[in-house]
């Protein structure tokens, strides 16, 4: 009887030791997820700022320069022709709408949509 | 034999006879009481001391069970905080900021990480070396760096921030040095992807509060909500593990989505500030406005500085600052008396080179043309068109003051605007009743009450917009922490003239343009209007002279594209332009940026010509005769 007892008592302390030992264990690898997760989120706070730095006019406008680019002074409307516009559909079929178009992919990137869907 | 030898005794001491003495009596009594209780074993006498005992130990336990049980109900709480407080660590999370974004979403303010150094004194080992050490790194003058030394060397403190929100590899290469109490820890900072977006995205403190601009105005949307974690120590100051989780996650601010264009901001900043310089003006302003909906796509304010250089530092004048609109206003006298059928576009009035107003009084003044000229007949398009002084004040005396006064109400003048920018100026516009002498006449074209940009661009807008007031709006909506947009309230909107007379004004805006006052406004390929305005800025004497005899201009212009179809409003405004140069006239100084901007407008928008339309007319109408 006095066995069995000090059997049962040795099996239940194992287990409290068992269950602490399980807690501590998923306590760090809690904290090393989270420390790991601080970490992402700062790297990708540094990407975030380097991304908007990279597509800042400022910027854009210093590369075009070095590329040898330049604003455009002025703008001018030309008609085309219908019986132009027709030929040319006709011999490369329907014009895609992107490009009859230009207000639709004036921001390709769509940062905004990106940005939500980041979020969600 | 033998014989036992006794020590001798010596004869006890008079104290120790005192001391045997009372020792005997302690042991007499001691004794006599064992004997009562040992040899008086009669039942009712042990029943009695049992019952004693017994209730000596019941009140005992009935004590502890009582204190038991007030410290595990009343008391608990106050016990548990103690105890927790000892083993729990908390620390704030601070919510991270939203960013500011364009209207396509791309940044124009984000929050970024950086690293701010401190030092606890009591810890630096030696502050004189610790300072030497810290200035060469940071760049310190010796007056920053004696400062420093004296901060390292204050005993009672434990904390002074060495570098605030320092760069990262800066942060690095001072912790590289090991330096004895000195440590660091991440903090966020604001970055704009523009510093000409400072004026109008504002700045925060560095604790992150919102200060200035948009970053003042809607702080309570961008800030969020700071978080805390909490975790359980040892004695040595170790994290244990806890069942318990009182952590509390940082919420982060929400995203301010702007009506702004960065491009087209990047590039109205950059015309204006080449234009600033050019006419080397003080300042210079401009505005890009969605005509329908009253979205502004753009909004520069460059500022000369003390050194010379241009810069968009300061404070958002477009909407802060107010000054006399000067001939734009002619827009809204012609407007009103147009729409209240006083006078039609053809209407004759004989107009003098020059008029003497309320003479015989006080207020007497003689009031010159735009231009020098005789008598001379005009309609009120050609009124508008070369921007006649005397004709506008002939068109508006049409009307009664308490009419004039309505109308430039509803035109947006005198209250603020619906932007709510902070610090935001309502002008300037007195009650009729309170017109005085001058004021009565000049007030037709633009001098007698004070507009800011906003509501000046807002106001021509009406004629723009098929007579419709659209409130200017700089906010488009939010991203929630779901990941939402939030749409802002659209602009409250009124109708001003009718369509009639709004399309009638645009014909007239847009012979100004062709024949008139604004002819560097022009457009390539497509018909734009607008009015100029040249104005004496009042001085602090009171007049529009200055005390060595010169003055100081406010050039103006505020346009619309395409003309009979507009899809955007744009004012442009130099603030004291070189006076002594041809270019410090509203059709000088602020058209040809108007035109540089529209042309910048048409590439980045697509904007295109509407129906035949192709440009101006080469010749002048004869109808408008030889123009000035």
């Amino acid at each position: 009887m006095f066995a069995a007892a000090l059997v049962g008592m040795f099996v239940l302390i194992s287990m409290i030791i068992g269950f602490q030992a399980f807690i501590a264990q998923q306590q760090l690898t809690l904290d090393h997820v989270s420390s790991e997760l601080r970490l992402a989120k700062r790297y990708h706070d540094e990407l975030r700022q380097a991304r908007a730095e990279l597509l800042a006019p400022d910027y854009l406008r210093e590369q075009a320069a070095l590329q040898g680019m330049t604003q455009g002074l002025g703008s001018r409307f030309v008609e085309v022709p219908p019986d132009v516009v027709a030929q040319v559909v006709i011999a490369t079929g329907e014009m895609d709408p992107s490009i009859a178009e230009p207000s639709l992919i004036a921001n390709p990137l769509r940062p905004l949509a990106l940005l939500e869907s980041a979020k969600r | 034999m033998s014989s036992v030898v006794r020590p001798r005794r010596s004869r006890p001491t008079s104290a120790e006879r005192v001391r045997s003495q009372s020792g005997r009596e302690i042991t007499d009594r001691a004794r006599d009481a064992a004997a009562k209780l040992t040899t008086d074993l009669r039942g009712g006498q042990i029943r009695h001391r049992l019952v004693a005992t017994y209730l000596i130990l019941t009140a005992v336990l009935l004590i502890i069970l009582l204190r038991v049980g007030y410290l595990q109900t009343v008391g608990a709480p106050s016990y548990r905080e103690a105890s927790l407080g000892q083993r729990t660590r908390v620390n704030t999370v601070f919510a991270e900021r939203g960013s500011i974004l364009d209207r396509h979403g791309f940044e124009l303010a984000i929050p970024v990480p950086t690293r701010t150094v401190f030092a606890d004194p009591r810890l630096v080992v030696d502050p004189l070396g610790t300072a030497r050490a810290l200035a060469g790194i940071l760049l310190l003058t010796p007056e920053e760096e004696a400062n420093l030394a004296l901060r390292l060397q204050n005993p009672t403190s434990s904390f002074t921030f060495v570098a605030r929100q320092a760069d990262r590899e800066l942060a690095a290469t001072i912790m590289a040095l090991n330096l004895p109490g000195i440590a660091s820890y991440t903090e966020q900072s604001r970055s704009l992807t523009s510093s000409n977006l400072r004026a109008l995205v504002g700045r925060t403190d560095p604790d992150g509060n919102g200060i200035a601009g948009l970053e003042k105005q809607f702080d309570e949307v961008l800030r969020g909500v700071d978080g805390r974690t909490v975790r359980e120590v040892n004695s040595a100051g170790q994290s244990i593990a806890s069942a318990s989780n009182r952590s509390v996650s940082a919420v982060r601010g929400e995203d301010l989505i702007t009506t702004i264009d960065r491009n087209i901001q990047f590039q109205v900043d950059t015309i204006l500030t080449q234009q600033v310089a050019r006419v080397n003006a003080l300042s210079g302003t401009a505005i890009v406005m969605d005509s329908k909906t009253g979205e502004i796509y753009a909004l520069s304010t460059i500022r000369r500085n003390a050194d010379g250089t241009f810069s968009a530092e300061s404070g958002n004048f477009a909407a802060v600052e107010a000054y006399e609109p000067g001939s734009v206003a002619k827009v809204f006298s012609v407007s009103s008396a147009l729409n209240e059928r006083r006078v039609e576009i053809n209407s004759e009035f004989s107009v003098p080179g020059a008029q003497t107003f309320e003479a015989g009084t006080n207020w007497a003044v003689t009031i010159k043309d735009a231009y020098p000229h005789p008598l001379e007949k005009m309609t009120v398009r050609k009124i508008l068109v070369d921007s006649s002084n005397l004709g506008t004040v002939q068109i508006a005396q049409t009307m009664t003051p308490k009419e004039r006064y309505d109308y430039l109400r509803a035109f947006g003048f005198g209250k603020r605007t619906a932007v709510a920018f902070p610090g935001e100026s309502k002008g300037i516009l007195a009650t009729p009743d309170r017109w005085r002498g001058t004021e009565k006449f000049t007030n037709s074209y633009g001098y007698g009450y004070a507009s800011t940009a906003l509501q000046l661009v807002a106001g021509v807008n009406v004629v723009a917009n098929g007579g419709v007031y659209v409130a200017p709006r700089l906010v488009s909506g939010r991203i929630d922490a779901a990941g939402t947009n939030v749409p802002a309230e659209v602009s409250p909107t009124h109708q001003v003239i009718t369509p009639e007379t709004a399309a009638t004004m645009r014909s007239i805006l847009s012979d100004v343009v062709c024949f008139g006052t604004a002819k560097l406004a022009k457009v390539q390929g497509m018909t734009v209007a607008g009015k100029t305005g040249t104005g004496y800025k009042r001085q602090e004497n009171g007049t529009y002279v200055k005390d060595d005899g010169s003055r100081a201009y406010f050039a103006s212009f505020v346009g619309f594209l395409p003309a009979q179809s507009p899809q955007f409003t744009v004012l442009v405004s130099i603030d004291e332009p070189d006076p002594l140069s041809r270019d410090r006239f509203g059709g000088t100084a602020a058209a040809p940026v108007f035109a540089n901007i529209a042309q910048v407008l048409i590439s980045e928008l697509d904007i295109r010509p509407v129906g035949e339309d192709r440009g101006c007319p080469a010749k002048r109408p004869a109808e408008l005769g030889p123009g000035h």
